[in-house]
């Protein structure tokens, strides 16, 4: 192979020419241009995969250039995509690239999916992740999976056979999806900038090693990185599926699955109240504000409200009898806790909030 | 049998990133924690004990490591 480009590559020992020739051959989709997709297309792109298609319905946001390096400030407003697909064009002009400004949808997943060898799962939510997990099950598409939170990474290769001819699928490892405020996004949680760098390299690197052979695949292998203390586990996947009706089993039935309701099921029923929102009616008289911290966490609440630490909260609820129920806590963790378990005990009659950003964020009005 | 316990991602905001405590089974030990922690009833996690992720009740050996870990929506 005379090929300047990849000389540094194909040069490797257990790579060679062939690896690069498989990996000039394969066909990727990249579910997701944000934290990860950045870097998993920008070193598939550059390490010589002959296509590469991308999918993604969003704009580039101010916030997201913290982490998604492929993007300038000049982008923002403009759809990921189309400005990833364009960038990366220039960055190696022989890559075939294809993009589509698009949800990814059970309407369109099985068409989109059809064409490519190996699917990387870059996406944000829980309602893409398990469509993309049942499609590629059903379809039968190897699917490399990663996701984030705060500081810390996982990694999966799934529906490729180990040597006793065993797959698994992200539902091996979480059966059903969670409730979305069990597990907040990026936008709610926040995250280090780096971290999807990280991950989506040791994703990119996966795709670079099941396309090429060479070393250890993480098949039926789940990867934790924590950035913070330079923890790494590799859990061992289970290969029983544990039995669920409750997701599709044919292509047919995936299609007119509701995976943004089944995602979703209660998050719009526990409401955010700011601190400016509730000193303005915090008197009223259908309100009942709760305070979910310890006896002895200070501030202490300036105004009438009932005291039940977290803890307790399940011994007391008959005391949480008026139409509005607030649930502040210090930082506003805990009230979103202490608002979900209430949400699946309470009759559904009243209102559900919580304080965004707690008394910590409260104790600026106090005064006033 | 008392056992290390790990906790991973948004579950180190109720439990400890790391403790020790005494179970006889993995069922046990989460009716104890989810007891001692109302946030982490009914979650969903993942259960590994000795890094092999498990689907049943595991009974617990001395100084088993027990990691609890939550899916994580970011990308």
């Amino acid at each position: 192979m005379q090929h300047e480009r990849y000389a540094r590559q194909y040069v490797l020992q257990g790579f060679g020419e062939a690896g690069q020739q498989k990996l000039q051959a394969a066909r990727l989709l990249v579910v997701g241009a944000g934290g990860l997709g950045c870097p998993v297309l920008q070193y598939l792109v550059a390490a010589g995969v002959g296509h590469i298609a991308i999918i993604d319905h969003d704009r580039i946001e101010l916030s997201n250039l913290h982490r998604q390096v492929l993007y300038d400030t000049a982008d923002i407003g403009l759809p990921k995509a189309e400005v990833a697909a364009r960038k990366l064009q220039q960055l190696n002009p022989e890559c075939d690239i294809q993009y589509w400004v698009e949800q990814f949808s059970p309407a369109n997943a099985v068409e989109r999916l059809q064409s490519y060898d190996i699917i990387l799962d870059c996406t944000d939510n829980f309602a893409a992740r398990y469509l993309l997990c049942d499609a590629c099950r059903l379809l039968d598409k190897p699917l490399i999976f990663a996701a984030i939170y705060q500081y810390e990474g996982q990694v999966a290769v799934f529906n490729v056979a180990d040597t006793h001819g065993v797959k698994t699928s992200y539902r091996h490892l979480f059966p059903l999806p969670p409730d979305p405020l069990e597990a907040p996004d990026c936008n709610t949680a926040g995250v280090l900038g780096v971290l999807p760098g990280m991950i989506g390299i040791l994703q990119a690197t996966e795709a670079i090693k099941l396309l090429t052979g060479i070393g250890v695949v993480l098949i039926n292998k789940l990867v934790t990185v924590n950035l913070l203390d330079h923890s790494t586990f590799t859990f061992d996947i289970p290969p029983a599926l544990p039995e669920s009706s409750s997701y599709p089993q044919s292509l047919d039935a995936l299609k007119d699955f509701d995976y943004f309701n089944s995602c979703a099921s209660t998050t719009g029923q526990i409401q955010v109240i700011t601190a400016a929102d509730l000193v303005m009616q915090w008197h009223a008289a259908d309100l009942q504000l709760v305070d979910v911290r310890e006896m002895d966490e200070l501030p202490r609440l300036p105004v009438p409200h009932l005291s039940i630490p977290l803890a307790t909260l399940p011994q007391r609820l008959e005391q949480l009898n008026r139409r509005r129920i607030v649930f502040v806590c210090q930082t506003g963790k805990r009230s979103l806790a202490a608002a979900q378990y209430y949400l699946g005990q309470a009759s559904g009659k009243q209102q559900i909030f919580h304080v965004d950003g707690g008394i910590m964020v409260l104790k600026n009005y106090f005064n006033e | 049998m008392r056992v290390q316990v790990k906790a991973f991602g948004a579950l180190t905001d109720i439990l400890e990133k790391e403790f020790y405590m005494t179970a006889v089974d993995t069922e046990e030990l989460l009716t104890v924690l989810s007891h001692q922690h109302v946030a982490l009833a009914h979650r969903k996690l993942l259960i590994a004990v000795n890094n092999r992720i498990i689907n049943d009740p595991v009974v617990l050996q001395e100084n088993d490591i027990v990691a609890l870990m939550p899916p994580y929506s970011g990308g």
